[in-house]
This record gives structure tokens, sequence and C-alpha cells, in this order.
């Protein structure tokens, strides 16, 4: 069978039993439970650090309203960052290449924001939709502009986590198969490219942490416009 | 009720009391008219009967 570049990607399967059940469990697996103990390991202590600043930094400009959804973002990112981490590895599969997953993480979370600040608040919910100080000709179009870019969250939010992983997995195998199919003909130009190689892999583990920041910050963003 | 745009309603008189683009209640308002004309374009377009081709004898 031909294997394109793009196969790396399909959702895996054993005998037709998918198995991205397990891929997506894996992560909570391979996180410690959380100790009663006083003192902790020193990775649980990383963790715990890192989780803390990650928490004050996202939940500083929320009210008290929006720190009941902490839970929920905290492990949100916890899951997506290690999800696109493992996925680095080789002949791992990363989830969060799937459209189906990032979509379905998006579209409920930011739904939830848009509900609740029409439950709080229906008119502040509404009146967002026109910026305050819009020319009078202006504010039908910047009315449909605004409406539009609203709807259009979701879509962002699961197509960016996604296409930014798979274009750089898909980067990260085109030069290793450039590598492998060079160092027999040309060694010099093999080795520049195993350099470059190693440079791409650095990126795309910043990418991937990033990428899960960005997807928790701008779901913080959204819920602080409506709560 | 208090707000960003509290105590600005006294410098709007007339039909811009409700619609404007300063305060919470005429950006509601604006909003709202905008959606419901839209609604009504596509109610307009939708329900417009459609005209049928003149029959010919042959």
């Amino acid at each position: 069978m031909t294997m394109t570049l793009f196969d790396q990607f399909l959702s895996p399967t054993l005998f037709k039993m998918p198995l991205i059940a397990i891929a997506l469990v894996s992560p909570w697996l391979l996180h410690h439970v959380v100790t009663t103990r006083f003192s902790s390991e020193r990775l649980l202590s990383v963790k715990k650090v890192s989780v803390s600043a990650l928490t004050k930094h996202i939940f500083q400009p929320l009210g008290p309203l929006g720190h009941k959804w902490a839970l929920m973002f905290v492990s949100l990112f916890m899951f997506l960052i290690t999800l696109n981490v493992l996925g680095l590895l080789p002949y791992t599969f990363t989830p969060t290449t799937q459209l189906s997953l990032t979509f379905s993480l998006a579209l409920p979370l930011w739904l939830a924001t848009v509900l609740i600040g029409f439950r709080l608040d229906p008119t502040r919910a509404l009146a967002h939709m026109l910026p305050q100080g819009t020319p009078p000709l202006l504010i039908p179009v910047l009315i449909i502009i605004e409406t539009i870019s609203v709807m259009i969250r979701p879509l962002a939010l699961a197509v960016r986590l996604m296409a930014n992983l798979t274009a750089g997995h898909l980067l990260i195998h085109l030069i290793s198969t450039g590598v492998f199919l060079l160092t027999s003909m040309m060694p010099m130009t093999a080795i520049l490219a195993l350099a470059l190689l190693g440079l791409l892999t650095l990126l795309e583990i910043a990418v991937a942490v990033i990428q899960a920041y960005v997807f928790v910050l701008l779901l913080s963003l959204y819920l602080l416009e409506n709560v | 009720m208090g707000g960003h745009d509290a105590g600005m309603e006294h410098q709007f008189t007339g039909v811009s009391r409700f619609f404007n683009s300063q305060t919470y209640l005429g950006r509601r308002n604006c909003v709202l008219a905008t959606y419901a004309g839209v609604a009504a374009i596509f109610l307009f377009f939708k329900l417009k009967p459609k005209k049928q081709p003149a029959v010919t004898d042959k």
C-alpha cells in the first residue's frame, strides 16, 4: 500500500477498533495522582507551580463568576498540552490534529460563554455586537461583521489548533524523509537538513505548548466578555 | 443602572435616546433592529411568489 504524507493523521484502528480512545486517555494516565502528603516530589511541585502561575495569569482579569471555570480551563490546558507534546514522539498519534476533537472542545465551551452572557445580562451581551462610538452610517455593517466574527470563533479556535499541529507534523515528516534520502546521496546536505530538523523539533515543542495556552486564553477572553 | 455608560442617557433626545452607539440600551436596540431588518429582507425574498413563465401556443 502506497503511503502518503497524510497517512500519519489517520485515526488509528486495530482490527477495526478505534484506538483514539486510548490516545485520549493516555495523558491522564501519565499525570501524577494528587498526593495527600505535605511535601510532594519534585515533578509534582513543578507541576503545581506552573498550574498555579497559569491560573493566576488567566483568572486575574475575571471576576468571581469566572473563577468557577478555573478547574475546566486548567484541566483543558493540561489535557491539550499533554496531547500535543506526546504527539511529537515518533510513531505516536496526535488527537489534536483531528478537527473533530478540536471542534468538539471549542464549540461547547464557546457556546457556554455566549449563553452565560445572555443569561446574566442579555442587554450587555447584545450590546457587544456594536462597538461603542460607531458612526451611525456604519452601524448595520459593523453589527453584521461583529456577529459573523462571534459566530466564527469556535471554528477559528478549532482550526487554529488543528492546523498548527498538522503543519508542524507534516514539516517534520517531510524534512526527516529528506534527511533519510539525502544521507546516501549528499551527506553534507543531509547534515544541514538534520540540523534544521533539530531546530524545527524545538519549534514544534514550543508550538505545542503555545497552542494549548492560546486555546485556553482565548476561551477565557470570550468568557471575560460575557461575565 | 450603573455601568460605564451611566449618566449618558440625558445627552440623547428623541429617537437617538433609544438608538445610538454609546449606551448599552441604544446599542442593544440597534443590534435588534439590524437583526429584524435582515430577517425581514430574508423573509421577503423567501415568500415572494415566483413568476410563472408564460404559456405560449406552439
